[in-house]
């Protein structure tokens, strides 16, 4: 699987494959807990092809917002960017950058799933609701990747001997 | 709407509309009305298509987006999850993450 032609974070038969290494890992199976560590050891590009996910993503969201108004584009990446260089820190570790990439996805669904909502007269019958619920689960996914990233930098404080840079 | 034709008659044109809330047909005969009518009835249509096809493309467009930011956030969870596993670390039931006993 992953670890004969690389693992590809944009494939959903690799991520299911990862997905169950991880739960076994997680559930105490020391093979498969092995397993995730030759994982990382064989794919060190995975956080590279993250990263890349997460810019064309970005990217889309931005153009998504400001339709054509380049200078709302502007304005919204020199957001992002200033968001990730306050969340990055010094010496940011791999995982530390994903979650902030995390972050920065999620605030710009979150402020497109606003402006969404904030436009009643264009939404068909029975759409409000609809756009309530998204603005709803996207503010959720905001808070929890900025939890997550809160998680990892506490772990990383008490860790006295990490087997793994977090 | 269209050109109906009745008896032995040539066509006329016709459309059906709703006037408080009961159908109406309007006649336009034979002439250079009908043919106005024909043609403002057939931009219309044409201008509803587009705007049909608009919001289909938009609603793709958008399906998109949604569909690789699913994809990115599992990819980032997931490489997450792998690295806190290597470095000692298990979550209990969707709990913190806490270290493994003996790591």
């Amino acid at each position: 699987m992953g670890n004969e032609r690389g693992f590809e974070p944009g494939s959903a038969e690799d991520r299911a494959w990862l997905q169950a290494l991880v739960r076994r890992a997680n559930g105490g199976d020391s093979e498969a807990l092995a397993g995730v560590r030759e994982f990382l050891d064989r794919n060190p590009q995975v956080g590279r092809a993250i990263a890349g996910m997460g810019a064309r993503v970005e990217k889309a969201w931005v153009r998504r917002i400001a339709c054509d108004d380049v200078l709302v584009a502007e304005s919204l990446a020199r957001e992002a960017d200033r968001l990730r260089a306050e969340l990055l820190g010094d010496s940011p570790t791999a995982t530390v950058r994903l979650l902030v990439d995390q972050v920065v996805v999620s605030l710009l669904e979150l402020r497109y799933r606003q402006l969404e909502a904030s436009m009643p007269s264009v939404a068909a019958k029975g759409e409000t609701a609809k756009q309530a619920a998204r603005l709803d689960s996207a503010h959720r996914r905001h808070i929890h990747a900025l939890k997550t990233l809160e998680v990892v930098r506490g772990l990383k404080r008490k860790s006295r001997r990490a087997k793994a840079p977090l | 709407m269209g050109w109906v034709k009745k008896g032995g008659a040539a066509p006329v044109y016709v459309r059906t509309v709703r006037v408080e809330g009961r159908r109406v047909t309007e006649y336009y005969g034979r002439g250079a009305l009908a043919r106005w009518a024909e043609e403002r009835d057939e931009k219309a249509r044409q201008e509803r298509q587009a705007a049909q096809e608009a919001r289909k493309a938009e609603r793709l467009a958008l399906a998109t987006i949604e569909r690789l930011t699913r994809d990115h956030e599992l990819a980032s969870r997931l490489a997450t999850d792998a690295a806190l596993l290597a470095a000692g670390y298990h979550r209990h039931d969707r709990g913190e993450w806490r270290r493994r006993r003996g790591q």
